[in-house]
C-alpha cells in the first residue's frame, strides 16, 4: 500500500469460531456458490487478478478484484473503489476460527476517485439498508 | 490539492473529512483532555501556525473543535459529539457483517 494507509480509518474486524473443518469453511468463502449462499450472488473465482461482481440486487453490482488467495487460510479482494475485504481462516483442531476484515474507510480514497466521500457513503448506506433487510427475510424464512 | 484554502470556509467539512488527516487526528488527541491556544498546539507540529490554524478551522467546521476567546487569545477544545455520527456509521457495517457471519456459520455448520 501507499503512504495514504495512515489516512484510513480503522478496519472493521470480526472473528467467529465455526464448528466446521477449515476445508469446508474455505469452500464456503472461496467459491462463487458458497459466497452466494451467505453473502451475495457473484461470479467470483479463486484466482488472483480475477475481476468479478457482487450483486446487491436493486442497488446494482459492485466491481471487485481478487488480490490474494492462499488456500485454505487467506483470501482478499477489492470491493468497489475504496474497500478491501479479507477472510482469514485458522484451523483450531477441527474447528475453524474465521476473521473478517473490512477496510479502506478513507475520505482520501474517495477524493482520489473524484467523488465526494459523502456521496459514496450515502449511496452505500442505502445499499446496505436493502441488503440487511433482505438478509433478515432470508434468515426468518 | 487537499491543502485547505480560503474557500473552504464556505464549504463545510464533515466529520469524515475532518478526521481523514493524520495531523488533525493528532490535534484531536492533543485536545483530548485540555483546552489549548494556537501557540501551544502548533508547537507540537512541524508546520507553520497558519497551517495548523487551517486544520483547526476544518475541525471546527465539522464541530469537533470549539473555540472561545480568553482575553486576546483563542483557546481550542475538543467536542467529541460529532464522532457519534462516525460511530453510528461504522456500527451499521458492524451489524451487517455480524448478520453475514451468522449466516456463514449456519451454512458451514450444517451437515451435508
Amino acid at each position: 500500500m501507499t503512504d495514504t494507509t495512515q489516512d484510513k480509518l480503522p478496519d472493521i474486524r470480526q472473528t467467529q469460531l465455526f464448528d466446521a473443518s477449515i476445508d469446508k469453511v474455505w469452500k464456503a468463502v472461496a467459491t462463487a456458490e458458497g459466497i452466494s449462499v451467505w453473502f451475495m450472488p457473484n461470479d467470483f473465482q479463486p484466482i488472483v487478478g480475477h475481476e468479478f461482481h457482487l450483486d446487491a440486487g436493486p442497488y446494482g453490482k459492485s466491481p471487485c478484484k481478487v488480490t490474494e488467495i492462499d488456500p485454505p487460510n487467506r483470501l482478499s479482494f477489492n470491493w468497489g473503489n475504496d474497500w478491501f475485504v479479507t477472510f482469514e481462516l485458522v484451523d483450531k483442531g477441527g474447528r475453524t476460527e474465521f476473521t473478517l476484515i473490512h477496510g479502506g474507510w478513507s475520505a482520501e480514497g474517495a477524493t482520489e476517485y473524484g467523488e465526494p466521500h459523502e456521496v459514496v457513503r450515502d449511496r452505500m448506506n442505502g445499499g446496505w439498508v436493502g441488503i440487511v433487510a433482505k438478509l433478515g427475510e432470508y434468515v426468518r424464512a | 490539492m487537499s491543502e485547505p484554502n480560503a474557500a473552504s470556509a464556505e464549504q463545510k467539512h464533515d466529520v469524515f473529512q475532518a478526521i481523514s488527516d493524520p495531523t488533525r487526528r493528532s490535534v484531536l488527541r492533543l485536545l483530548g483532555d485540555r483546552e489549548l491556544p494556537l501557540n501551544a498546539i502548533s508547537s507540537h507540529f512541524p508546520m507553520t501556525r497558519p497551517a495548523v490554524s487551517k486544520h483547526l478551522r476544518i475541525l471546527a467546521e465539522a464541530g469537533l473543535v470549539k473555540e472561545r476567546k480568553v482575553g486576546r487569545e483563542t483557546r481550542y477544545r475538543l467536542d467529541a459529539d460529532p464522532l457519534r455520527e462516525l460511530k453510528n456509521w461504522l456500527a451499521f457495517y458492524e451489524r451487517f457483517w455480524e448478520n453475514k457471519l451468522d449466516a456463514l456459520k449456519r451454512y458451514v455448520e450444517t451437515d451435508d
